[in-house]
């Protein structure tokens, strides 16, 4: 195995590692931002409970509606 | 609070709901409207599938990133034994050994004992994992220590 090759063998290893790292660093971003978008505030969880609440004051608590949010939810 | 998939899912079925109810959903808010809703569902599987192809794009890189870590000491290894057979000064190959020994995670063979070691307890083991960039680093200077040694570079390789 010439020197050349070796280098080229290191060389491919670190592209690799760097590229790893990087779609670590994407995955973790678009985590981040789904995180955000579903807990964070006016996020999805959050409309989710607010629909709800309406559901609850709109049709009573007792109504067909209202029931079928809370199993849906 | 509800994992991620749940609530998308019952997000949908909420949003499908509120539709059926037509006139009568009639929230204050404009952030509960139909519209509204409707809108933060599709960002909400755009984000879900995003986080999908980003996994997904990570796992390749990962395994790719493990193929080549893996090659490096079988190729450390078979360089050593090319210079053994070159007959470089015993200090070189000696260097050299203790940096294939790094990459392999060897460590000392099985049993054998360091100098001033009293007990077999006290055998130094190599690493079971080295740390990537700790690999990348032992074979970088591997490759110096190799390319200094004019013997392996003089000789006829394929």
């Amino acid at each position: 195995m010439k020197i050349e090759n070796l280098h080229e063998k290191l060389a491919v290893a670190k592209d690799a590692t760097l590229a790893a790292n990087q779609a670590k660093i994407n995955l973790d971003n678009v985590v981040a931002e789904r995180k955000q978008l579903f807990a964070g505030n006016d996020g999805v969880y959050p409309r989710l409970l607010a629909v709800k609440e309406y559901f609850r004051a709109a049709f009573g608590f007792t109504s067909s509606e209202f029931v079928l949010i809370c199993k849906q939810c | 609070m509800l994992s991620i998939v749940k609530t998308a899912g019952s997000f949908d079925k909420v949003l499908a709901s509120c539709n059926t109810l037509g006139a009568r959903y009639q929230p204050a808010t404009a952030s509960l409207s139909i519209t509204a809703l409707s809108e933060l569902s599709e960002r909400a599987n755009q984000s879900m599938e995003a986080v999908k192809q980003a996994r997904t794009a990570y796992t390749l890189a990962q395994n790719e990133r493990r193929k080549h870590l893996s090659d490096l000491p079988r190729i450390a290894t078979r360089v050593v034994r090319m210079l053994a057979s070159a007959g470089i000064p015993p200090e070189l190959l000696e260097d050299a050994k203790a940096l294939k020994d790094k990459l392999t995670s060897n460590g000392p063979a099985k049993g054998k004992q360091l100098p001033g070691a009293t007990d077999v307890t006290s055998v130094k083991r190599g690493p079971v994992r080295k740390h990537m960039l700790a690999q990348i680093a032992n074979f970088s200077q591997f490759v110096d220590l190799v390319a200094s040694i004019n013997a392996y570079t003089l000789m006829r390789l394929s």
